[in-house]
């Protein structure tokens, strides 16, 4: 087992000589709650479509828990993307049927009781579910695995306070302690009460990876307000 | 994980296909309809000349294969463009951040579209033959059992068929499961070449599906030349129905080989979802 669950060393990318990721290095340890956190296009999705192996770097290599990104990574990684990822035609029930399948950490009663909360159907189709229902029901999905790695893609993106509410507390309430999450946001004042650390990237470059509260003391002020100072426009 | 993988494309696709199946039942009854209007008529073609089939009846009969064909040809068409637009949406579209996020290789993803996908051609093959037979049967002369006694026409067309059907020197059950090996393995070439396409089209960031059918034509083009330089003076040199046949489905076995090899490549190295 290796010291850091996830290691990105110079990982570069660029689509049609356009450099979405610069050279960008950073590792994690086990058990920590990390924000990747930067505007609207500084790379975040790209950097974790490649942990997940959903792109290829031209640079660079990743490794999650000492192992190239492949199948056996995947069992170790749950990511939510930021957008629907599940075909509407499924039922909720066929859903969780897919996750017990092909993940052994998945906890099928914890998440039929955590959709039962939600006051939904357990045979309802997912096309007929609200959009905010479906992705309460994709994150649940996705927390409900004991996975060593979490990947969340701007999960708090497009929803109103309430459903943050939720979707933070799902979060911190589901994920493994000995797990690290990481979360990609630019809503940096909904999650910065639950991170650990904080990697501020820009323009495909990484400029700090920090811990929250030595981020907090050193600057004396809050990491969404450093975050506004720093990526002022 | 491949069976597991199977078991879901299967229940996935199944709802879609059973709409298609209802078709092809449509289809069926149809052409049993047409089987019995046929051989109530005597089996004899030549009864239209005779006067036995009026205008009336021969309309119906006219709209009635049409009817017949064109639902044929619509599942066939629809079955087709569905299994190719399942891999597009389900492998290289938004539900591709699903499975993909999957702990399962790139390759026991095609194959687990690519089964399904030649199962339920293949019976759509099948229930098509079947249709076809009921009215061909109806067609066949010389024999005089009604259509109610039709295992009596099936044992017939079979115990002819030995004669008028085959190559000589070629035996009828043989034959027939080469036949199957050969559609096999004829549709995982021609389903694969398709899904080969797609894996490299959708790497690239613009123009993914004019990309793709330039793909097609270019992996086309490089089957095409396998064929002439290699297969084609081979069975030239042969003459024998059977050795052909083998040789042909040898050729699409290694097309398919490659088409495979080539989408499991892309799917694995150059995947880019969008």
């Amino acid at each position: 087992m290796s010291e850091y669950i996830l290691d990105c060393g110079g990982i570069t990318k660029r689509f049609d000589g356009v450099t979405a990721l610069n050279n960008v290095s950073f590792r994690l340890r086990r058990g920590k709650i990390v924000g990747l956190l930067g505007p609207n296009g500084s790379g975040k999705t790209t950097l974790i479509k490649i942990i997940n192996k959903l792109l290829v770097p031209d640079e660079g290599a990743v490794y999650i828990d000492g192992i190239e990104p492949g199948a056996e990574t995947k069992s170790l990684i749950s990511y939510l993307p930021d957008r629907e990822f599940v075909n509407g035609r499924m039922s909720v029930t066929e859903l969780i049927g897919l996750f017990s399948d092909f993940y052994a950490d998945f906890r099928a009663d914890t998440a039929r009781a955590m959709v039962g909360n939600l006051g939904i159907d357990l045979k309802a189709k997912l096309k007929t579910l609200s959009k905010g229902n479906r992705e309460k029901v994709q994150l649940i999905m996705i927390m409900s695995r004991r996975a060593k790695l979490y990947l969340l893609d701007e999960p708090i993106g497009g929803v109103d306070p309430a459903a943050r509410d939720y979707i933070i507390n799902s979060i911190i309430t589901n994920y493994s302690p000995d797990a690290t999450v990481l979360i990609s946001t630019h809503l940096i004042a909904d999650v910065e009460k639950i991170l650990d650390e904080v990697i501020f990237i820009r323009e495909g470059s990484v400029l700090l990876h920090e811990n929250a509260d030595s981020l907090r003391e050193r600057e004396g002020k809050s990491v969404d307000a450093v975050f506004r100072e720093v990526f002022r426009c | 994980m491949l069976g597991k993988l199977i078991k879901h494309e299967f229940k996935s696709t199944k709802s879609t296909l059973l709409l298609f199946a209802a078709l092809l039942g449509v289809a069926a009854v149809i052409a049993l309809m047409l089987g019995v209007n046929i051989a109530a008529k005597g089996g004899d073609v030549a009864a239209e000349d005779s006067g036995v089939i009026s205008g009336a009846s021969a309309m119906i009969m006219t709209l009635a294969v049409l009817a017949f064909a064109f639902l044929n040809a619509f599942t066939f068409t629809a079955v087709f463009i569905g299994a190719i637009n399942r891999f597009r949406t389900n492998l290289l579209g938004n539900e591709g951040y699903l499975m993909h996020a999957l702990p399962v290789t790139p390759a026991h993803h095609i194959a687990a579209k690519l089964i399904p996908a030649i199962v339920w051609t293949l019976l759509g093959i099948i229930a098509a033959l079947v249709s076809y037979a009921v009215i061909i049967l109806g067609l066949i002369p010389g024999i005089n059992a009604p259509i109610s006694e039709l295992w009596d026409r099936v044992i017939y067309l079979f115990q002819n068929a030995g004669e008028e059907l085959v190559f000589p020197g070629v035996q009828i059950a043989l034959a027939a499961v080469e036949l199957f090996i050969s559609a096999v393995i004829g549709l995982a070439n021609i389903y694969l070449h398709i899904y080969a396409s797609m894996a490299v089209g959708y790497s690239l960031k613009n123009h993914r599906a004019a990309a793709s059918i330039g793909v097609f034509i270019l992996l086309s083009i490089a089957s095409g030349m396998l064929d002439s330089v290699i297969f084609v003076p081979l069975s030239d040199a042969l003459n024998s129905a059977s050795v052909l046949l083998n040789l042909e489905t040898l050729y699409s076995a290694v097309c398919a080989a490659g088409f495979y090899i080539i989408a499991a490549w892309f799917l694995d190295k150059r995947l880019n979802l969008q």
